[in-house]
Order: C-alpha cells, then sequence, then structure tokens
C-alpha cells in the first residue's frame, strides 16, 4: 500500500448518467448519446467548441474529466499524469472512417481519421487542462486493477507526478462507460483530506470496476 | 453565386461540425483560418475533400489550396471557374 496516494475524486458516465463520488449528478435519459453528451457539454463546459469535432470517446473523455478537473486546478500540468484503460480501443472512430473509404464513395475524412487511435483522447484531454505529465493509454478486454495500480505507483515515484487521472474509457457501438478517479499525493499535514480514500488496489478497484 | 455560396456555407457548417454556426453568421468575404471561424489544419483537409466530394473538383497543389480556401467567396469563385 502506498501510504501517500488517496483517490480523492471519482467520476462514472454511463446510460445516459453522470455520477461524481457516487452522487448521481446529471441525468438525460431517453435520448441517444450525442444529445445526452452535447446536453451535458452545455451544462459543465459550454466554451469549447473544439468539442463538436471530436469523436465520441473524446467527448466521453472531455465531460468526465471536466467534472473532476476542480482536483487539479491549481497543480502544474507538469506535475498531472493520465493513465487510461479500454477493451474497444478506438474501435467507434475506426468504423466511423471506414464509412469514408467505401470502394463507391471513397473521400477519406481527415476530421474523422484523427481519431483513430485511442490515445488521442488523453491528448484532447491534456490539451485542455494543459497536462504535460507522463500518460498512457492501455487496451486490455477488462480493468486489471493490480497492473493499473503499479502502473499508477511507478508514475508516482519516478515522474515527479503527484496527481493523475486514472480509469476506465470505453465507447463501442452507443454503448459507453467512463469511470475516472482522480490520484493525489498527499503530505501528512493534508491526512484529513475530505473523504478520503486510500490508494490501494481493492480501493482502484472499487472505484473503478464495479460497473464494468 | 449567390446560390452557390449560400450552399457553401451550409455544407462548410455541416462538414467541420461548426455546432451553435449559422450560415449568415460567416462573412463571404472574410478569411476562414486563423481569424473568421479559426479553422486548423485538419479543416482545411477536411474542406478539400468537401469541394472534390460535392462539386467533383480537386485541388491539385498546397499552395493553389491555400489562396481557394481563403474565404467562402474564393472558394465559390474556383468552383464556378472549374464547373465541368
Amino acid at each position: 500500500m502506498n501510504n501517500n496516494l488517496i483517490i480523492s475524486k471519482s467520476c462514472k458516465i454511463t446510460n445516459n448518467t453522470i455520477i461524481v463520488n457516487d452522487k448521481l449528478l446529471f441525468e438525460n435519459n431517453n435520448v441517444p448519446y450525442n444529445v445526452f453528451i452535447k446536453n451535458a457539454y452545455k451544462k459543465y463546459i459550454n466554451n469549447y467548441p473544439k468539442f463538436f469535432k471530436m469523436d465520441n470517446l473524446s467527448k466521453l473523455g472531455i465531460i468526465a474529466v471536466e467534472l473532476l478537473s476542480d482536483e487539479f486546478k491549481s497543480i502544474d500540468g507538469k506535475e498531472i499524469g493520465v493513465v487510461l484503460v479500454n477493451s474497444a480501443s478506438s474501435l467507434d472512430a475506426d468504423q466511423t472512417f471506414q464509412k469514408t473509404i467505401v470502394k463507391d464513395n471513397y473521400f477519406p475524412s481527415p476530421s474523422v481519421f484523427v481519431y483513430t487511435l485511442p490515445n488521442i483522447v488523453i491528448g484532447e484531454i491534456c490539451i485542455k487542462h494543459k497536462i504535460y505529465g507522463e500518460s498512457s493509454f492501455f487496451v486490455s478486454q477488462n480493468f486489471d486493477s493490480t497492473f493499473i495500480y503499479n502502473i499508477v505507483c511507478d508514475l508516482f515515484s519516478r515522474q515527479g507526478i503527484n496527481t493523475a487521472i486514472v480509469g476506465w474509457l470505453d465507447f463501442i457501438d452507443n454503448d459507453y462507460l467512463a469511470s475516472l478517479c482522480i490520484i493525489k499525493k498527499i503530505s501528512q499535514q493534508n491526512l484529513n483530506y475530505n473523504e478520503m480514500i486510500n490508494f490501494t488496489i481493492e480501493n482502484l478497484n472499487k472505484t473503478i470496476n464495479k460497473d464494468i | 453565386m449567390d446560390e452557390l455560396i449560400k450552399n457553401l456555407k451550409k455544407e462548410i457548417i455541416e462538414a467541420l461540425n461548426l455546432e451553435d454556426v449559422k450560415a449568415e453568421d460567416i462573412d463571404t468575404e472574410a478569411p476562414l483560418f486563423n481569424e473568421g471561424l479559426g479553422l486548423d489544419s485538419i479543416d482545411a483537409l477536411e474542406l478539400i475533400v468537401l469541394i472534390e466530394k460535392k462539386h467533383g473538383i480537386k485541388i491539385q497543389s498546397a499552395d493553389e489550396g491555400k489562396q481557394i480556401l481563403y474565404s467562402v467567396k474564393t472558394i465559390a469563385e474556383f468552383i464556378i471557374k472549374n464547373k465541368k
């Protein structure tokens, strides 16, 4: 167990709902994903037109991280890392791009093509929040809490990082789940951090994995 | 020309996902890049695809592209000049 690290905040987005720290924050039932995510954008961001050019996965990540951003607003971007995992990679964008390269209608879309890698969402998050720390994106069938715990501990020990955005971010066939959290390094004087959850494999698993 | 400009504005809004921008918000003669709509290099590529896909005209070189994509008016003039 790493005694200096805590899970300070979590955000889940799935099935037209946004849950922050286990509390329902936003709900938009009976609308398709594009309407739901646009309404979430209007409510929580609304001043970043580049959002509308993004693919579904990036939009999901941008909204989830926005709702966690008060945890790292005052931190130097060089000290923030990102570790994300999913199982569908960028398949949603890949399929959209494939539709632009069919035999009798061959017009490859550059703006779709740029999203045909899963780690592009990390780029979008980092551009928006001016994050310059180490980042990684893993593609795996499941969220392996032990593996990610070790990756995050390594990130904190070697890279001068004191905050990390960590979790699961997946979008495929209109099925989506963002389950992200903020991991923070705390000093002894901040031990009474509000609603403190120690960063352990078990707590990471409980925070990220319960809906996957 | 007026009808083409009107349609071009609608096509640009749709192709570039310019949410909350209406056709009447786009100044026909204003630069599309940097100022104006603040488009970027990926948008430029998307506009080249749009001109080829919707109007059947290929832009041949990057230098030519810069001048053609300067504004909605320059795009419309290029289409009229090259329409078969």
